[in-house]
C-alpha cells in the first residue's frame, strides 16, 4: 500500500510538474524586436587614439581597426553598405566597407569588414554626403567637391575625384540632385567669416548650370531629397529646386536673428528638419512653405533622424530621450534621465544614433557605448569601445533576413 | 509518505522544470561571416589519367586580398565529370554551404561558361543534379576534351533565377536572372 501511495505520489508529482511548464506557442516565440537587426552595424571612431571600433549589435560582439589618424568624423553611405571616415585637420578620408549587401528583401555577406581602398586627399574634407550611388565631401580647404562611386571602394588605388567649380574657400555644403546635379554653396565675399552666402547649381565637371539668385547673409546646414535642395541661411530656409528655381521661406515669427544651422533630411520628400539650439526642432514642409514646431525646447544636446529617416530622436542635456514619429508628429517614445545628465559646456558631449529598435549613446568619460532597447528603455546594457569614443555612425541595413 | 519520496520528489521536479527554463528574450548569436570563401571544383577522369582539381578561396571577400587560385591542366581526349562544392572557411571546422544549396535546390543554379577554344561544359543527367521539377542545380558536370585548348571557365552559382526562361535550364545564364551567390573564373588548359 505504502509503495502503491509512493508511486502515485511521484507520478503527480511528475505530471504537475510537465504540466506547469507546458509550453504554448506563443510564449515559445522568441520576439525578435527585443533585439537589433541582425544586419546593422555601429562604427564608432576615438577622440585621442586612432581606434575604430565596430560593433555588432545581434551578435553583441566587437571587432578593432586602425584609422588613419584620431579624432574622425563618421558618416553612412547612402547604400548602408559603406562608412566615410573623414579626417578634416589631416586632408584625408578613408572608406570603409561593412560587407554587407542589401538584395531588396534580404542581405548578403560580401565579404568581412575592412577599409576600402578608395581614399581622398583633398583640403580639409569636412561636410558629407551620399546619393546616387557615390560619396561626396565638400573640402574647405580649397573650395572643391571630392567624388567617389560606392561601387570603387575596393578599386585598387582608387582616389575620389576632384569636381573644381572655381570657389573661393569657404565652410561649404552641397546636395546631389536625382538627375546627377548639384546645388554647391559659394561665397562672395559680402559677409565677414568662413560661411557661403549663395547656392549655385553645377554639373559633375564643375559647369554652372544655374547661377545663384538670392544673396543670403551667411548658410549653413542642408539637405535634400533629390528634388529639393534646403540649406539653413540668416535670411530665411533657402531651398534651390533641380531646375535653378530658388527661394526662401520665412523662419518662425518668434525667430528674430536666430535661424536653423542644421538641416535634415526625412524619409518623407519635401518634408526636412530645421533645428536651431535656442528655438528647437521644426519641420520644414518645402511645398507648402510652412515651418511646424515638433518640440520648442532650448536644452537640445543632439538632434538626429532614425536610421530609416521616419523618426526623429532628441537627446536632451538633461539626459532625456524623446522621439517622434514623423509622419505624425506624436511622440513615440519619452525616457527619462536615459543618461546622466551633461553640462552644456561639457567639452566632449556623449552623441546618440538610433535605429527603429535601439538607441546607442558615446560615453566618452568611461569608453563605452550606451545601448537602450527604445520600447523598454530599462533593458540596456554598456559595449566597451576605446578609451574615448568620439564619433558613431550606423551602417548595415535594418533587416535580418539571410540570403 | 517517506522523507526519501519527499526528497525524489523535489529532484524530480526541480530536474523537470529547469529543463522548460522558457528564456523569451535569448537569441542565439550568429556568425559574423556567412558566405562563400572556397569553390572546389573536382574533374574525375572516366578514361584514366589523372582527376583535376580547381580551386577559389577568398577567405576576406570583396577587396583587401587578392582571391587564391589554384588549378592544374586537364589532359586531351578525356572525359571528366565535375563536381563543385562550397565552403564557409572562416568558420572552425569549415562550413560546407553545398548541403544547404542541395536544400534549396529550386532556389539555386550553377552555371558554367568558357573562353577561348575551351569546350563547353554541359549539365551531368544523374538524378542528383536536377530539382524537384527537373530543373538543373548543375553543381555536377561533364567535360570532354579533344585537342590541346586554353582560356577561361566561370562558374557563377544564382540564387532565385527563372529556370523557365530560355535556354536556362540548359545552362545559359542570360535569361537567368536571380542573385549571385558567387563567381569565380579559373584559367584552364588543355594539354
Amino acid at each position: 500500500m505504502k509503495n502503491k501511495f509512493t508511486r502515485l505520489f511521484l507520478v503527480l508529482t511528475t505530471a504537475t510538474a510537465v504540466l506547469s511548464c507546458s509550453n504554448d506557442e506563443d510564449t515559445d516565440k522568441v520576439d525578435e524586436t527585443l533585439n537589433e537587426y541582425k544586419y546593422i552595424r555601429l562604427l564608432v571612431s576615438d577622440e585621442n587614439t586612432t581606434a575604430l571600433t565596430l560593433f555588432n549589435p545581434f551578435s553583441n560582439s566587437t571587432s578593432s581597426f586602425e584609422a588613419k589618424h584620431p579624432k574622425s568624423a563618421l558618416y553612412t553611405s547612402e547604400s548602408g553598405r559603406l562608412g566615410a571616415i573623414i579626417h578634416r585637420e589631416f586632408d584625408y578620408t578613408e572608406t570603409f566597407d561593412t560587407g554587407l549587401e542589401f538584395h531588396g528583401d534580404h542581405v548578403d555577406v560580401k565579404g568581412t569588414p575592412k577599409f576600402g581602398a578608395m581614399t581622398s586627399t583633398s583640403a580639409k574634407p569636412t561636410h558629407f554626403k551620399s546619393k546616387i550611388g557615390e560619396i561626396m565631401t565638400f573640402n574647405d580647404g580649397d573650395g572643391t567637391l571630392s567624388v567617389g562611386k560606392e561601387s570603387d571602394v575596393h578599386t585598387p588605388g582608387a582616389k575620389m575625384t576632384i569636381i573644381n567649380a572655381g570657389l573661393k574657400e569657404h565652410h561649404g555644403a552641397m546636395a546631389t540632385f536625382s538627375n546627377g546635379n548639384y546645388a554647391i554653396t559659394e561665397k562672395d565675399n559680402s559677409i565677414p567669416g568662413v560661411l557661403p552666402e549663395r547656392v549655385k547649381i553645377i554639373d559633375r565637371t564643375g559647369k554652372e548650370l544655374y547661377a545663384s539668385t538670392i544673396a543670403t547673409k551667411g548658410i549653413h546646414g542642408n539637405a535634400t531629397d533629390g528634388t529639393y535642395a534646403v540649406f539653413g541661411s540668416a535670411s530665411g530656409i533657402l531651398v534651390v529646386q533641380s531646375n535653378g528655381t530658388q527661394e526662401l521661406i520665412p523662419h518662425p515669427a518668434n525667430f528674430g536673428t536666430v535661424w536653423f544651422g542644421t538641416i535634415l533630411e526625412t524619409s518623407t520628400k519635401g518634408n526636412f528638419i530645421g533645428f536651431a539650439a535656442t528655438k528647437g526642432v521644426y519641420l520644414i514642409n518645402v511645398v507648402k512653405k510652412t515651418v511646424s514646431p515638433i518640440i520648442e525646447n532650448t536644452d537640445i544636446m543632439q538632434c538626429k533622424t532614425s536610421f530609416d529617416g521616419n523618426q526623429l530622436g532628441i537627446l536632451l542635456h538633461s539626459g532625456n530621450f524623446i522621439s517622434y514619429n514623423l509622419n505624425t508628429l506624436a511622440i513615440s517614445k519619452e525616457s527619462t534621465n536615459l543618461i546622466p545628465a551633461t553640462a552644456k559646456d561639457s567639452k566632449q558631449k556623449p552623441q546618440m544614433v538610433f535605429t527603429n529598435r535601439f538607441v546607442y549613446i558615446t560615453q566618452p568619460s568611461s569608453g563605452e557605448i550606451a545601448q537602450f532597447l527604445i520600447k523598454n528603455t530599462s533593458n540596456n546594457k554598456k559595449v566597451k569601445v576605446s578609451n574615448t569614443p568620439y564619433r558613431l555612425t550606423l551602417l548595415g541595413f535594418e533587416n535580418s533576413v539571410d540570403h | 509518505m517517506t522523507t526519501k519520496t519527499v526528497k525524489k520528489s523535489i529532484v524530480l521536479l526541480s530536474i523537470v522544470l529547469s529543463s522548460c527554463t522558457n528564456d523569451n528574450t535569448e537569441i542565439t548569436p550568429v556568425n559574423e561571416v556567412e558566405y562563400i570563401t572556397t569553390v572546389t571544383a573536382v574533374f574525375k577522369s572516366q578514361n584514366g589519367g589523372s582527376d583535376v582539381v580547381l580551386e577559389f578561396k577568398d577567405l576576406d571577400g570583396e577587396g583587401a586580398n587578392s582571391p587564391i587560385i589554384t588549378t592544374s591542366p586537364f589532359q586531351q581526349n578525356k572525359t571528366y565529370l565535375g563536381s563543385v562544392t562550397f565552403k564557409n572557411e572562416l568558420l572552425s571546422p569549415a562550413q560546407d554551404i553545398t548541403p544547404e544549396i542541395l536544400d534549396e535546390a529550386l532556389e539555386h543554379q550553377l552555371f558554367y561558361q568558357v573562353t577561348g577554344n575551351l569546350n563547353p561544359l554541359a549539365y551531368a543527367t544523374n538524378k542528383t543534379n536536377y530539382d524537384q521539377n527537373g530543373k538543373p542545380i548543375g553543381l555536377q558536370s561533364v567535360f570532354k576534351t579533344d585537342g590541346a585548348a586554353s582560356g577561361i571557365l566561370r562558374l557563377t552559382l544564382r540564387h532565385g533565377p527563372n529556370k523557365n526562361a530560355p535556354e536556362v535550364a540548359s545552362g545559359n545564364i542570360k535569361n537567368a536572372g536571380g542573385a549571385t551567390d558567387v563567381q569565380v573564373d579559373f584559367p584552364i588548359t588543355v594539354q
